[in-house]
C-alpha cells in the first residue's frame, strides 16, 4: 500500500489540499491504520505546540510595549537618493547606534589579526622548536650541520608540513555536504551579524547521521590502500550483529564509492536494507542508514538508469526523508528525489 | 474570527506605503500606526521563537526601533511588515543562539499529577527540547503556521520562498519533532 507522505498529510491538516487531493487523503486513512495514527500524532503535537509557541498578552501589555519602542530623532528627512544612501546622516540616537556598531566591529577586527598573528607565531616557533628538538634521525648524518642548516630554513621559510606523512584517508562515502543553499530571503542590509549567527546556527545540523561519521573518521580502520571487501572479516571482527552488519553495510558502500558501479552501488543498498532492521533501536543510526540506503539507490540509478532503480531509489528516499531530522543531508535527499521525478 | 482565519490583517498596501512615506519624513505618528497594527504579531513570532515573554518583548521592541533608524535601508518595493518580521527573527535567533546552553523552563509535576498529567507534562518537555533543534526557517514557518494560523502561500511570501518550500519546511519541521518526541517518550517510558 502507497501511504500518504508527511508533506501531504501536513498539507491535509493544514486545510491546504485541494478538495480533489483532499479526498483521496480522507479516504486513505479511512483505510490506512499507520496513517490515520501518525495524522492523529501530528494533530495531537499542534496542540501541545500551540501551549508552547503562543503568547496573548492583555491589550495593556501591548500598549505599554509600544509606547517603549525608542524613537529618537527622525534618521532622514527624505528618503535619499542612492548615492546619499551610503552615507546617511544620522541624528544623534542614530550616530550613537553607528558608533556601537562601530565599537563592535572594532574589536572583532582586531581580535582576527591577533588570532592571525598569533597563529604565525605559533607555526613559526613551533616549527623552529620540532626541528631544533626532535629526536635524532636513525642515520648517521651529521648531526650540528644539519641542525644548523634546518634551522636556517625555519627562520626564512617555515616547513609546510610538520607532521610525518600519513597515508590519504579513503574517499569519504557520503557526498560532501555541500554549502547550505543561499537562502533567497533578502537580508535587511545593516543586519549582518544576526544573518552570520543564523547561518551559524542554520549549518549546525542537530542529530548527524552516526553512519556518516563512522565513514569518514577511522582513518586508522581503513589506513591500508585497498579497500577492505565487503564479505571479508576484519580484523576485530565484532560479535554483535548490528555492528558486523553496520560493518559490511560500510564496505559495501566504500567499496561502492570507489568502483562507481552500477552493480556496486546495488549491492550497497542491499547490505544496508539488510542492516536497517537492526538498527531500530537507535534513532539516530537508523536515520543514518536510511540515508546511506537513499544515497546507494540513488547513486545507482545515477549510474545507470533503470525504471527499477528509480522506483528504489525514489521509494528509500521518501523513506528516508518521512523521519530524517532537518539539515544538510534532507535538503540533499529532496534534491535527489526532484532528479528522480524529472 | 474562526479558529481557522490568520489572526492579523494585512494593512492595504497603499494605506501602508502612505505610512511608510510619510515616517521617511520624520512622521513618528506614521510609524507609530504601522508599529501599533504589526507589533502583536512580531511579538507572537519572538515568542514562539525565545519562549519567553520578557525577551520577546525586548525583541519586538528593539525590532520597532531599528525599523525607524533604518527605514532609509527597506527595500524599495517590498512590505514594511515581512521586513520587520525579519528584523525580529534574526534578532529572536541571536538571542536563542545567546541562552543555547540553558535549559528550558517547564513546571514541575504536581506530587498528586495523575499518569496522563505526568505524561502531558513529558510530552512537552520533550517537544521544548525538541524545538531547539529546528533550524530557524522551520521554527520560522511552525510558528506562523500555528500561532498566527497563516496559509502556507503566505509563509512562503513572508519568509521569501515559494509555497512549496514553505510547506516542505513545515512537513519537515513537524516530523523532526514527531520522531525526537516519540524517541524521548519511549526512553522515558522504559526508564519508568
Amino acid at each position: 500500500m502507497i501511504h500518504v507522505t508527511l508533506p501531504q498529510l501536513c498539507a491535509y491538516l493544514d486545510g491546504e489540499l485541494a478538495e480533489s487531493s483532499a479526498e483521496l487523503v480522507r479516504r486513505h486513512l479511512s483505510e490506512c491504520l499507520e496513517c490515520i495514527e501518525r495524522f492523529a500524532k501530528l494533530e495531537a503535537q499542534d496542540e501541545i505546540l500551540i501551549r508552547i509557541l503562543a503568547d496573548d498578552p492583555q491589550e495593556e501589555f501591548f500598549q505599554c510595549l509600544s509606547a517603549s519602542i525608542p524613537l529618537g530623532q527622525p534618521a532622514s528627512a527624505e528618503r535619499p537618493a542612492p548615492a546619499e544612501r551610503e552615507k546617511p546622516v544620522p541624528s544623534h540616537a542614530g550616530r550613537r547606534a553607528e558608533d556601537k556598531r562601530r565599537n563592535r566591529l572594532g574589536p572583532r577586527t582586531a581580535w582576527i589579526a591577533a588570532g592571525i598573528a598569533a597563529a604565525i607565531c605559533c607555526v613559526v616557533a613551533g616549527s623552529a622548536a620540532w626541528v631544533a628538538f626532535r629526536p635524532a634521525e636513525p642515520e648517521p648524518v651529521a648531526p650540528p650541520m644539519v641542525v644548523e642548516r634546518q634551522n636556517a630554513a625555519a627562520e626564512t621559510t617555515p616547513p609546510v608540513e610538520m607532521e610525518p606523512l600519513r597515508e590519504q584517508p579513503p574517499e569519504p562515502l557520503a557526498e560532501p555536504h555541500s554549502e547550505q543553499p543561499p537562502e533567497p530571503m533578502a537580508e535587511p542590509q545593516h543586519d549582518p551579524p544576526e544573518h552570520h549567527a543564523e547561518r551559524a546556527a542554520q549549518n549546525v545540523v542537530p542529530v548527524r547521521t552516526v553512519i556518516t561519521e563512522t565513514i569518514v573518521e577511522p582513518e586508522a580502520q581503513h589506513a591500508a590502500p585497498v579497500p577492505v571487501p565487503p564479505g571479508a572479516p576484519l580484523p576485530s571482527t565484532p560479535s554483535d550483529p548490528v555492528a558486523l552488519a553496520l560493518r559490511d553495510a560500510k564496505s559495501a558502500s566504500l567499496e561502492a564509492a570507489q568502483s562507481k558501479l552500477p552493480a556496486s552501488f546495488d549491492k550497497s543498498a542491499e547490505a544496508w536494507e539488510r542492516a536497517l532492521p537492526l538498527l531500530e533501536n537507535s534513532p539516530e543510526a537508523l536515520a543514518g542508514g536510511r540515508r546511506e540506503l537513499a544515497q546507494s539507490r540513488f547513486q545507482a540509478w545515477a549510474a545507470e538508469p533503470t525504471p527499477a532503480r528509480r522506483e528504489a531509489a525514489i521509494a528509500s528516499a521518501r523513506q528516508y526523508l518521512l523521519y530524517a531530522p532537518p539539515g544538510p543531508d534532507r535538503d540533499q535527499a529532496w534534491t535527489w528525489l526532484g532528479r528522480l521525478k524529472h | 474570527m474562526s479558529p481557522s482565519e490568520p489572526r492579523f490583517i494585512w494593512l492595504e498596501e497603499s494605506e501602508e506605503k502612505g505610512l511608510v512615506r510619510s515616517a521617511l519624513q520624520g512622521n513618528r505618528q506614521a510609524f507609530l500606526a504601522l508599529a501599533d497594527h504589526y507589533l502583536r504579531p512580531v511579538y507572537r513570532l519572538a515568542y514562539a521563537l525565545t519562549r519567553d515573554r520578557d525577551a520577546a518583548a525586548g525583541i519586538a521592541r528593539e525590532a520597532f526601533g531599528r525599523a525607524w533608524f533604518g527605514l532609509q535601508g527597506m527595500p524599495e518595493g517590498k512590505r514594511f511588515f515581512p521586513w520587520v518580521l525579519h528584523l525580529a527573527r534574526n534578532l529572536s535567533v541571536a538571542h536563542a543562539r545567546r541562552h543555547a546552553g540553558e535549559a528550558p523552563v517547564i513546571a514541575d509535576v504536581a506530587a498528586d499529577a495523575s499518569a496522563g498529567e505526568r505524561a502531558d507534562v513529558a510530552m512537552e518537555r520533550a517537544t521544548r527540547e525538541a524545538l531547539r533543534a529546528l533550524r530557524p526557517d522551520e521554527q520560522t514557518a511552525l510558528a506562523l503556521r500555528i500561532v498566527e494560523r497563516l496559509p502556507h502561500e503566505q509563509i512562503g511570501a513572508l519568509l521569501d520562498q515559494p509555497t512549496v518550500i514553505a510547506l516542505a519546511r513545515l512537513a519537515s519541521a513537524r516530523g523532526y519533532l514527531l520522531q525526537r518526541v516519540n524517541s524521548a517518550m519511549e526512553k522515558s517510558e522504559g526508564a519508568a
